[in-house]
């Protein structure tokens, strides 16, 4: 009931009252990753839900990720002490020649939200330096994401020197914003593009499981 | 004999035909600079050169005025701090929104020490320009244009923040609502000021993208509860002077259009295709009563003969019955080359005549 409730606050975006929850949790002796999987990520996978139906907005799912950004640290030192891993991690970015970092937070976001941990490269990031981030981090996957039609060619560029440092195979590339789509993802050899935030990190999850 | 702009735009906002349908656009300053390049003369006006319309503007300082600083300085790029208290990082040679790295009013606190600042001096109204150019405006026929500055879009990009206005609508409505007032009574009275002083200009525009990729960044019912009121408020005051008003909203705003029609503005802009925009949709269902302005898919524009198939597609049925007014989606490129510039503008001419 307590992980249910704690998921309800989450979703409601009560940073305070989620956090006091999930420390009446700890202290009640709930397992740490049950408060993590059961209660904050449950709280945002129906919140990503919703999201993808258009029906919550980005207030809301800021909202959310301030609850669970906020309750996670008092987590984290205990999943550390049980050796407990995220599900994947991820290095995200907005491609060089580019600023604009809106869509590269709300995906952070989400993909935070299915258990991710994400490596913020920031904007106007280099090709090579996704790469080695990558490699230095043992990223599962990169992201890129551009809003202009003259910063998206940088994503191909992305993709080369994945290839070239020997890590593709292993490293998946996501690609998304508003100039891009999946004919684009398709001619580039990235792995993944979609439409939305949401989508972006139901499909990271199926890149590591 | 052909219309001057004016006349091709008052009949256009009056949903009139007249000779052609009016052309503007908004190229970047890197595209201009290639199409010198490629043998546009040096020291042009573009609008001159394509012999297409020529909308001048006339802009306000509604800002609080905090001292502009430069923090960091290299050959590619720029971090300074704004009059509106964001400090920007800003590329020098290449087209990009601004990444904005802090925000100095995050709270209700901040906000009024901001506000305070926001006061109506007289010199945050271009008067020399006005003096000295708005009669020849005038003789020349130009279309001018008055430029408002309030909403949400100029709140989270230039004050605030997205993240923290964008919460502050769900907890705190009331800051967010005397924002939205502030910026537009400092709009209302330093243009009413403007107008009293004889510079009666042709439209009222304004910005507030409220929407991207596929969706908007708040619900229609907060964009009625907590916007509309304000967006509706600035269309009277165009209104009320006789003159047209129009909202540029980027993203894919297609869920908000009746509540933004309900506000009575007369023309929508950009009509982002690559977000979701339908001009098409929109023309059937509210093309009597909605001026559509863009639409035209900008990442098209470096391949001739795709965005030559879109124009001869969509200005036909665009086209009808005035109200409508051609421009790409958003802004010009630099990867469209003067050659494809040539080509589109000549048949925009054509297939946009009546």
């Amino acid at each position: 009931m307590i992980l249910k409730e704690i998921a309800e606050l989450l979703e409601s975006g009560k940073s305070k009252a989620t956090k006091e929850l999930v420390q009446k949790a700890i202290d009640e002796g709930v397992d740490p990753q049950d408060i993590l999987k059961e209660g904050l990520l449950g709280g945002m996978s129906s919140i990503g839900e919703k999201f993808k139906k258009n029906e919550v907005f980005v207030p809301e799912v800021l909202m959310a990720a301030r609850a669970m950004n906020q309750s996670i640290e008092l987590l984290k030192p205990l999943l550390a002490e049980a050796g407990v891993e995220s599900v994947g991690k991820v290095c995200i970015g907005t491609v060089q020649g580019d600023l604009h970092d809106i869509g590269k937070n709300l995906v952070k976001m989400m993909l935070e939200g299915k258990g991710f941990e994400v490596i913020d490269l920031g904007t106007d990031v280099a090709p090579e330096t996704f790469v080695n981030a990558a490699i230095e981090n043992n990223c599962d996957i990169i992201c890129c994401s551009a809003l202009l039609t003259t910063t998206m060619h940088v994503m191909e560029d992305v993709v080369k020197a994945a290839e070239a440092a020997g890590i593709h195979d292993r490293v998946k590339i996501m690609i998304g914003g508003a100039p891009v789509n999946e004919e684009f993802c398709k001619q580039i050899g990235a792995d993944g593009y979609t439409v939305d935030a949401a989508s972006a990190a139901d499909m990271a999850l199926t890149f590591v499981q | 004999m052909s219309m001057t702009t004016w006349e091709r735009f008052k009949r256009t906002f009056e949903h009139r035909e007249a000779d052609r349908i009016p052309i503007t656009d908004d190229p970047w300053f890197t595209t201009v600079r290639r199409w010198n390049q490629e043998g546009m003369p040096q020291n042009t006006d573009w609008t001159e050169y394509f012999d297409i319309d020529k909308v001048v503007h006339i802009d306000i300082d509604i800002s609080p005025r905090f001292p502009k600083k430069i923090i960091e300085e290299t050959d590619r790029y720029i971090i300074s701090t704004t009059p509106w208290g964001v400090t920007t990082k800003e590329f020098k040679n290449a087209e990009s929104t601004p990444e904005n790295l802090d925000y100095k009013v995050v709270d209700a606190d901040a906000w009024e020490e901001a506000k305070a600042r926001m006061t109506l001096d007289d010199d945050r109204i271009p008067w020399d320009l006005l003096k000295n150019n708005f009669d020849k405006w005038r003789e020349k026929g130009y279309w001018i244009r008055g430029n408002f500055w309030f909403g949400f879009d100029v709140t989270h990009s230039h004050m605030m923040g997205t993240d923290t206005t964008l919460i502050a609508m769900m907890e705190e409505p009331e800051l967010v609502q005397d924002m939205f007032d502030t910026y537009l009574d400092r709009c209302e009275k330093l243009f009413t000021r403007i107008w009293d002083a004889g510079y009666h200009f042709d439209q009222m525009w304004w910005w507030d993208d409220m929407g991207y990729k596929g969706t908007t960044f708040f619900s229609p019912a907060m964009y009625r509860n907590l916007l509309q009121p304000y967006h509706t408020r600035g269309v009277k005051w165009a209104h009320d002077h006789g003159i047209f008003a129009e909202l540029h909203s980027c993203g894919d705003v297609m869920t908000l259009v009746p509540d933004i029609v309900a506000t009575g503005v007369d023309a929508l802009n950009p009509l982002e295709v690559k977000a979701g925009m339908d001009s098409l949709q929109l023309k059937k269902e509210f093309g009597d009563k909605l001026v559509l302005h863009g639409g035209i898919n900008a990442q098209q524009w470096p391949n001739a003969e795709a965005v030559i198939a879109e124009i001869n597609e969509k200005i036909p049925i665009l086209k009808q019955n005035g109200g409508y007014i051609f421009s790409s989606d958003h802004s010009i490129p630099d990867d469209v080359s003067l050659e494809n510039m040539k080509r589109i503008i000549e048949t925009v001419k054509k297939v946009g005549s009546y």
